[in-house]
């Protein structure tokens, strides 16, 4: 108290500059060498099961992830298409895309001449039955008739050279029953102005980097195409991801402005100094520095997620440097001070960071990796705090104006059995709504706007592209293998069509049979000069012209020494893409799938594919759900796990078994509270608020330990009081403002620390702290 | 090159044009057309295709609304209902009751001709030349409408198309397909 003058004389602020420079050019070399992933399938635990494997492998790289849906619209129609036709072809240049149609390259010239000429290989049409010479007058009959109706255009195209028609049954085929509609030549929605384009990126869907530059790349060529009034509308997965990071960069940014200005004018305010501020700092980003520098060191690379998340778990490190300036003396040496509060600091910090330790062993790769930022930045924060930023503080000369009085407000204390009235109400509440619902919902994990989820419905059913939610995965050694798999196993699923248990399958077999079936085929065609006979008397009493048919016969005749058409044979992109879906190359093995629509017997679906040794059945919606929940299940038990951890620390530190449960109590009193209040609200618990929670943990340890310290006199309760109400208000102020975003992930965290925080300090103040009765007798 | 396509083209039994006592401006006839809010007539169609060695005769009742409803019918031999409203065309086979809805972007081929019909009883000058390069002869008493397809894709299929008429009425629509079929409708108002 002596020093007052003379540390006021020697005031500077500069060390903490120093400080604050040095560590932030830590930060800003480790941040410059860390590799960040933004891959969520990276942060998603392994798959248990060959379907869930199976899913994640699509999930990361699949068909799933890597489609993207452009609509432009806002325009009279024939300028969309041609805008539709400019973007998709500079779209193409790109060479970002490995497919990417706005259906006017349709079913064009190359892909029917593709089909056409091997129409007697493909189609199941091809019987030694459909070339007989009964067989073919009902074919001229039907010809006749159908060149006298309105699609004459049609039959004169195909039908004249194909009277049993095999190209029309392919083209149905390769078609599929999903039909968009088309305008001035290219995809229109049915019932609205909107041009579609469907691409696949060749990037990785859950590639956050990369999506980015993809979704940069579709907003520059549409600005190209000259769009005037049109607009661009765009959905995907992977469009997500970039528009959820863009939309968490905007808001982050405001509030981040908005909430350093309200904690620096509060902090100003409460020690008339704005080093405090600069003081703050230091012990935060070093900590981040090191938690990040720490997960790249164990992991290889630091996930996006685990490095988002496991910075507002440090959170609670800000109040570190705040308690220790809040509980200064005017003047002081930072022995007294630490003297007072130390060993209180470290109890917390102790207690905090085992609570954070349960994540690391929780055999989640992103779990471990948020255990081990949170658990590292706490300690280095507290280092830095223990020993650092004293003789910072003391340099500057930091400490509130005064302690303060405490104007009863502990008399508060007096009615504190009060307070188990709502811990009572939120107890009892839980148990009757069976406890918190875990949410299974992967896509709440990332940030995705609900304006972006509603257009990806409405563009899907609009594209009519298949949810791809349920399939059957066939397994066999060779493309020929899977082939004659599915060939077999077909009948079955024409069984369930037939019985309404699904609208339709589609297979690749269906498209491109196996080669044995196509050699079969090729041998029940006729020779030529058996088949002229036949079609001559077939032809017959009919106004046929002997040479309108010459282009069938030719083709017959060319068909019987044609190869049989092998999946490498189709390299015309629109046919390869549609195919590539349904039979590709994995680890060695082929890999047939086999995708049914309008599901509305699952149970029949999943029995049939049970059924076949080699067939899996596999839900993609069911095994997300069941992994994401078992993922949020499993964080919540290791956050138990840490809580006991903590609990232990807490009754070997306080050496005292009553103020421990106090402590402990009012921490769970804070975290049953948050639960219930965010049940009620009609949240499911997510990683996102297990996190929260985590931070709220931190926090109210703070609070309990340093209320239930064994109070010295009124001054330092005052101080006490004071510092834990600035740190509130503090974690308030920051985290608070997140519950204003739009971003749903950044107010789920806001929401549940305001509620949290809230409640921390309530239960803190009246539970942990001693009552005022038992003082005064003590 | 259209007076070479209308030369090179079969014009079987076709009288020449009336004699122009005042030439009809393209716009005139348009805005006579339009003014026809509805059309009820029937019709005999003609079709000549070289894998044939007789031509196949249909015929039946064509209704009209304004401004984007086309009904077909046909009653003989076999009975089709072709009925176009706004984009959407339907095909109905009464004998077995399927309709079978063609969208009409994506039959180049039928929507060409359906627009064509369309669009000149419309009046719709914008609508056909969006696909046909439109030349007039004649008077407004008795004009003749030649439209050639602009677009390579239709112009492998349809060489030329010809309608005559007679005031706000068409008469007859000859419609010359590339590979040298050809089809004529005659056109009979029912009032």
């Amino acid at each position: 108290l002596s020093g007052d003058t003379s540390g006021r004389a020697r005031r500077t602020g500069l060390p903490i500059l120093v400080a604050l420079a040095v560590a932030g050019m830590l930060a800003a070399l480790v941040f410059t060498h860390i590799r960040l992933r933004t891959d969520m399938a990276d942060f998603l635990p392994e798959g248990q099961t060959a379907a869930a494997r199976f899913m994640l492998r699509e999930l990361r790289s699949g068909s799933v992830a890597s489609l993207i849906l452009i609509g432009v619209e806002g325009a009279p129609a024939p300028e969309l298409a041609r805008i539709s036709r400019d973007l998709t072809a500079a779209l193409d240049r790109t060479g970002m895309f490995s497919f990417v149609s706005d259906g006017a390259a349709g079913f064009g010239d190359a892909e029917e001449e593709f089909l056409f000429r091997r129409r007697y290989l493909l189609s199941s049409v091809t019987t030694p039955d459909a070339f007989t010479e009964a067989a073919l007058r009902d074919d001229l009959a039907k010809l006749l008739e159908e060149l006298q109706s309105s699609a004459s255009p049609l039959v004169q195209r195909f039908g004249l050279a194909d009277p049993p028609g095999a190209f029309l049954d392919l083209l149905r085929n390769w078609v599929g029953a999903s039909r968009i509609g088309l305008r001035d030549g290219v995809w229109f929605a049915a019932d609205r102005d909107r041009a579609l384009i469907v691409a696949r990126t060749r990037a990785n869907g859950l590639d956050v980097t990369a999506q980015g530059d993809v979704a940069a790349a579709i907003d520059a060529a549409f600005a190209q195409t000259r769009p005037g009034a049109a607009r661009l509308v765009k959905t995907g997965p992977a469009i997500f991801a970039e528009e959820a990071a863009r939309a968490m960069r905007s808001d982050v940014e405001t509030l981040s402005i908005v909430s350093t200005a309200m904690v620096a004018l509060l902090l100003l305010w409460r020690f008339r100094s704005p080093w405090v501020l600069a003081a703050i700092g230091v012990p935060v980003v070093l900590s981040v520095a090191a938690a990040a520098l720490a997960v790249q060191l164990v992991f290889g690379f630091v996930h996006g997620v685990a490095l988002g998340f496991g910075m507002t778990m440090l959170g609670v490190t800000v109040d570190y440097p705040v308690l220790l300036v809040g509980h200064r003396k005017q003047g002081e040496e930072a022995a007294g001070t630490l003297r007072r509060i130390g060993p209180t600091l470290v109890l917390a910090v102790i207690t905090a960071a085992l609570g954070l330790t349960g994540m690391l062993f929780s055999g989640f790769a992103g779990l471990a990796q948020l255990g081990l930022f949170a658990v590292t930045g706490v300690l280095t924060a507290a280092a830095a705090t223990r020993w650092l930023l004293p003789w910072l503080i003391v340099a500057a000369d930091l400490a509130p104006v005064s302690a303060g009085g405490l104007f009863h407000i502990e008399q508060l204390r007096t009615w504190r059995l009060w307070g188990l009235l709502p811990v009572a109400i939120a107890g009892i509440y839980l148990v009757w709504i069976g406890g918190p619902r875990l949410e299974d919902d992967l896509s709440r994990l990332s940030p995705v706007p609900s304006a972006a989820l509603a257009l990806d419905d409405q563009m899907r059913a609009e594209i009519g592209a298949p949810d791809e939610v349920q399939l059957v995965m066939l397994r066999g050694d060779s493309a020929e293998a899977v082939l004659r798999r599915e060939e077999a196993i077909l009948p079955q699923f024409e069984a369930l069509v037939h019985d309404g248990a699904v609208s339709a399958v589609e297979m690749a077999a269906q498209t491109l049979p196996s080669t044995a079936t196509q050699l079969a085929r090729r041998a029940a065609l006729p020779d030529p000069a058996a088949l002229a006979a036949r079609l001559d008397a077939a032809r017959a009493g009919t106004p046929f012209r002997a040479q309108a048919f010459q282009p069938f016969l030719d083709d017959v005749a060319a068909t019987r020494s044609m190869p049989p058409v092998l999946p490498g044979d189709i390299t015309n992109p629109l046919l390869a893409s549609r195919l590539q879906s349904l039979l590709f190359q994995r680890d060695g093995a082929w890999v047939g799938i086999i995708f049914p629509s309008g599901v509305n017997d699952t149970a029949r679906l999943a029995a049939v594919a049970a059924g076949m040794a080699d067939a899996t059945f596999v839900d993609m919606k069911a095994e997300t759900n069941r992994m994401v929940s078992s993922y949020t299940g499993n964080a919540l038990r290791w956050l138990g796990y840490g809580a006991a951890a903590a609990m232990l620390a807490l009754l070997a530190g306080l050496r005292d078994v009553a103020r421990a449960a106090r402590v402990a109590a009012s921490v769970a009193a804070a975290a049953l509270v948050t639960v219930a209040v965010l049940a009620a609200a009609g949240m499911r618990l997510s990683l996102i608020h297990i996190v929260s929670l985590q931070l709220v943990g931190g926090v109210g340890l703070d609070y309990a330990l340093f209320f239930a310290r064994r109070q010295l006199d009124e001054e330092e309760r005052a101080r006490t009081l004071r510092t834990l109400v600035t740190c509130n208000a503090m974690t308030l102020m920051t985290f608070g403002l997140l519950a204003l975003c739009r971003t749903p992930l950044l107010r789920d965290i806001g929401a549940t620390v305001v509620v949290g925080v809230v409640a921390a300090m309530i239960f803190a103040f009246l539970f942990a702290g001693q009552h005022p009765g038992t003082r005064q007798r003590a | 090159m259209l007076a070479a396509a209308v030369a090179a083209s079969p014009r079987p039994g076709r009288a020449d044009p009336p004699a122009a006592s005042s030439p009809v401006s393209l716009t005139d006839l348009m805005r006579t057309l339009a003014s026809v809010a509805q059309r009820q007539a029937t019709f005999t169609e003609e079709k000549h295709l070289a894998a044939l060695d007789r031509p196949l005769v249909s015929s039946g009742e064509l209704r009209y609304r304004r401004p984007a409803y086309l009904e077909k019918r046909t009653l003989a031999p076999k009975r089709e209902d072709l009925v176009i409203d706004g984009e959407r065309l339907t095909i109905t086979d009464p004998a077995s009751g399927a309709d079978h809805v063609v969208d009409l972007g994506s039959t180049p081929e039928i929507s060409a001709l359906v627009d064509l019909v369309r669009g000149t009883l419309a009046g719709d000058l914008a609508a056909l030349q969006q696909h046909y390069r439109v030349a007039i002869e004649g008077t407004a008493a008795a004009w003749r409408l030649s439209l050639v397809p602009t677009e390579m894709r239709l112009a492998g299929f349809i060489k030329v198309v010809r309608i005559d008429g007679e005031g706000s009425e068409p008469r007859r629509i000859d419609t010359v397909q590339a590979n040298g079929d050809w089809s004529r409708m005659t056109i009979v108002t029912v009032h």
